[in-house]
């Protein structure tokens, strides 16, 4: 009898499941099938374009606003809101011929009256602009922009106080997206209200933590030719995008599979074996420009020996690193420059050969007496986490004295800025230009901790990088730079991440690129019958 | 006397929360991480860093921040998040609507369930049906609530697709409480079970007590000893345990809540310690503790009626 009753209150419970599934299934109709769900695994920051932002909020910001020029799939620049560009003055004016007929989303023309408006707000320290230090001559990389003019409807001058090859590279930068904005994105006390901007989609609602929904500009005119990076033609195919908010990957990748979402761009890597034993879904493998490294501390009392760095670096078998925390996908990459980039060559290839026995002999030459390492690292990036481990098994194997110090990420990369640490698995985000990723490193660490390489010839090779930063002798420059870095070891560059992308079948021209950020112009969704949807 | 207790209990919550916050702002501040750099990153110069961080407030010395901090905090200004510039007050007050719905509908169900199946265990004790609420609880309450949360979300979500994998609005507007019908039922189960234990064990202790062998020996029937000395009795301390498991998870079931993507107050704290988001962790962490004392007191009016021992 207790059985049957209990049996009942099963049935019950389930029934009662089953009807709030059907009514789940039955609302999700509301989600229209012209929408392409794309997980973002954390919230953006804002919508207040380069003040506020991240790379989330980069990656959506990239869909509403866009720059004069934008690097291509090869990571070369190219005009874009720009119909082109000539250098004038030796290279101190760029004066960029506007494309005509391009619109704001408020349905105003896109004249060199808001270029000028938008650079001169960008160079404004009221802004606050995070990327303002790439063109106010502070930093190393910095261009100096001393005048923005019209010159007349459709064309407009930036003038630098000296010439700076390194320029058009820097007004590409993906970090900050330098996008041309209408006036109309601010109140009229001058905060901002929302970005009116001249992209394939605009804004249409954002709910802090859960989505950002972004709904196709009908007034948009596309460049011509192909989808190319940044640059070349963005169609607005599906008529609705929304980054769905979800930080757990878990939880992610069973959303795609329940398709609840469309795309999630990357997997971490612990979770590729297992999502890919979906058949029905589309996987995608891409080398992204973010590189992973073990820092080395030079001034730190024990790592000054310029003999244990080496012992340490004969100790790595780096292919072994690479295979290991990419999962088998990924390769190994020693040098600051990327393969994705123009000038990689088989010299960056080159390393310190993987030879324990090497190792052993240069820390008895460096009289090392078994002093504690200690490699800190964190667990919010899976990779940085793996490649401490794995470093660390093969120091030990070494009769290097290695520890494992996990941190928070926070901690973590505040001790990177410090300089605070002997050795630290880390990686540095994507640079899309061989001068500027070294300059990610080299620099006086008296004036900044965070600079690994500190040396006269350093110096002098990053000048020289840039001087010729776009010029084919640039190739040439990073060549000595990788072979000065193998001598001087302030770090040892292991692999470039890797992301594996995962998408339901029926999703379209979706595909990944070096900079790693999901593009969803040219991109649909095909119904049962393989007919293109979203429009 | 009621409102002479209330008066007594609510002033003590001003020294409570006065070290509360002071511990709160003290910890925060001693773990290393600055926001300002999560926030710049390496893209300026160690001027702008220093210029964003005294945008934040962060340069001036700690006792001031912290002055500054309680005064804004009593005249109702929680600040705005560094990481989003979202009022906190207002970012905590969304969020924890979301944990209250669900917290409050997992542990009145747990506490009625719970409490039932401990109470038939007791009167069952020795027989199978006590070992089988026995050997459940234990097995639930040794199994971390993520896990479980887990298995629910792969058969009833991912498998059987009866419910939604993400617990938010889209799906929340179209069909209601689906999104929280998994983060709901994993709570009853963990603490139904814990429910289901104390329950069990403060009933059999109070079987065994004088006064029940005493009521029996008077005559009294089996559902009047029950239901009139021995329920009543083995309530109170049934009750503590609902009031702290209250307590904590109003605070937030931050892992539940990362599970089922929700937006709740757990969830809200982790993002912010994360992102070294001050404003955000300290008034988190004040309004948890308010939720805490606030149950606390509810639990000390509800004893009385259950215990005439025990006096206001």
């Amino acid at each position: 009898m207790a059985a049957d009753r209990l049996g009942a209150v099963v049935v019950a419970v389930v029934a009662a499941l089953a009807a709030i599934g059907q009514a789940a299934a039955d609302g999700a109709v509301g989600w229209t099938e012209q929408e392409i769900r794309v997980v973002l695994n954390s919230d953006i920051r804002s919508t207040n374009l380069g003040v506020n932002r991240d790379g989330n909020t980069d990656t959506v910001m990239h869909h509403i606003v866009e720059g004069l020029v934008a690097f291509r799939e090869d990571l070369s620049v190219a005009p874009m809101l720009a119909e082109r560009y000539t250098v004038l003055d030796d290279g101190r004016t760029y004066r960029f011929h506007l494309r005509r007929g391009v619109r704001f989303h408020n349905g105003a023309e896109m004249t060199a009256e808001e270029v000028k408006w938008s650079y001169d707000r960008l160079l404004d320290p009221a802004t606050r602009h995070r990327c303002a230090d790439l063109f106010n001559g502070r930093t190393p990389i910095s261009a100096r922009i001393v005048s923005v003019a019209v010159v007349d409807r459709h064309t407009v001058d930036l003038t630098l106080a000296e010439p700076t090859p390194i320029f058009l590279t820097s007004l590409a930068n993906t970090q900050c997206n330098l996008g041309i904005l209408h006036p109309g994105s601010l109140d009229d006390d001058g905060t901002w209200r929302a970005p009116v901007g001249t992209g394939p989609y605009r804004l249409a609602e954002w709910r802090r933590g859960e989505y950002i929904l972004l709904e196709r500009f009908d007034g948009y005119r596309p460049r011509g030719g192909g989808k190319d990076g940044y640059a070349g033609r963005r169609d607005p195919i599906a008529r609705h995008l929304r980054f769905l908010i979800i930080p757990d990957a878990a939880v992610a990748i069973a959303a795609v599979q329940v398709g609840e979402a469309d795309l999630m761009p990357a997997l971490p890597p612990n979770m590729i074996e297992g999502a890919r034993r979906r058949t029905d879904l589309t996987f995608q493998d891409q080398e992204l420009l973010s590189w992973n490294v073990l820092l080395m501390r030079p001034d730190d009392p024990t790592l000054a020996n310029p003999d244990l760095r080496r012992a340490i670096a004969h100790a790595i078998d780096i292919d072994a690193v690479a295979e290991f925390a990419t999962v088998g996908l990924g390769r190994a990459n020693p040098s600051a420059h990327s393969p994705a980039l123009p000038g990689y060559s088989d010299v960056h290839l080159r390393r310190p050969a993987y030879d324990p026995g090497e190792a052993r002999r240069l820390l008895r030459q460096a009289g090392y007496r078994g002093e504690r390492l200690v490699i800190q690292t964190n667990k919010r990036f899976p990779t940085m986490y793996d490649n401490a481990v794995v470093i660390h098994a093969m120091l030990t194997a070494a009769g290097i004295h290695a520890e494992i110090e996990v941190l928070d990420y926070a901690t973590q990369l505040s001790n990177f800025f410090g300089g605070t640490f002997q050795l630290s698995a880390f990686a540095y985000s994507g640079r899309a230009h061989g001068a500027i990723r070294y300059a990610n490193f080299i620099g006086p660490r008296a004036q900044n901790a965070r600079y690994q390489w500190d040396s006269p010839r350093a110096f002098a090779l990053a000048t020289r990088a840039f001087a010729q930063a776009d010029s084919p002798a640039l190739a040439g420059v990073l060549e000595e730079m990788h072979l000065a870095m193998l001598e001087d070891l302030p770090l040892i560059g292991l692999y470039n991440d890797h992301e594996v992308s995962m998408s339901v079948a029926t999703l379209e021209g979706y595909r990944g690129w070096p900079l790693g950020r999901p593009r969803l112009w040219g991109v649909w969704k095909r119904d049962r019958t393989g007919a293109r949807e979203g429009n | 006397m009621l409102t002479q207790y209330l008066v007594r209990k609510l002033a003590l919550f001003v020294p409570t929360l006065l070290l509360v916050s002071a511990i709160i702002f003290g910890l925060i501040r001693a773990i290393p991480g600055d926001p300002a750099l999560l926030m710049v990153g390496d893209l300026q110069s160690p001027e702008v860093v220093e210029q964003v961080r005294r945008e934040m407030g962060l340069d001036r010395p700690l006792i001031v921040q912290y002055g500054l901090w309680l005064r804004d905090l009593l005249t109702g200004d929680w600040g705005v998040s560094l990481r989003t510039d979202e009022p906190v007050l207002e970012l905590l007050v969304r969020r924890f609507q979301v944990t209250a719905v669900v917290v409050v509908c997992a542990v009145s169900a747990a506490a009625v369930i719970g409490g039932a199946l401990g109470v038939y265990a007791a009167f069952r004790q020795g027989r199978w049906a006590d070992r089988l609420i026995s050997a459940l609880a234990i097995s639930i309450v040794s199994t971390p609530a993520f896990w479980i949360g887990l298995i629910l979300l792969y058969v009833f979500a991912i498998s059987l697709g009866w419910l939604p994998v993400i617990g938010y609005a889209p799906q929340a507007e179209a069909t209601g409480i689906a999104p929280f019908v998994l983060p709901i039922a994993t709570l009853i189960l963990t603490e139904s079970a814990a429910v289901a234990r104390i329950t069990r064990a403060t009933t059999l202790e109070v079987m065994t007590a004088d006064y029940v062998t005493y009521a029996r020996a008077k005559g009294f029937g089996e559902r009047t000893v029950m239901f009139k000395h021995v329920l009543k009795n083995a309530a109170a301390p049934t009750l503590t345990l609902i009031g702290l498991l209250l307590g904590n998870l109003l605070g937030g079931a931050a892992v539940i809540e990362t599970v089922f993507t929700l937006l709740g107050l757990g969830s809200a704290l982790v993002e912010a310690i994360y992102a070294r988001d001050y404003p955000v962790i300290q008034g988190a962490l004040v309004f948890i503790t308010c939720a805490y004392l606030l149950v606390n007191l509810a639990v000390d009016l509800i004893y009385p009626l259950l215990d005439p021992r025990v006096k206001l």
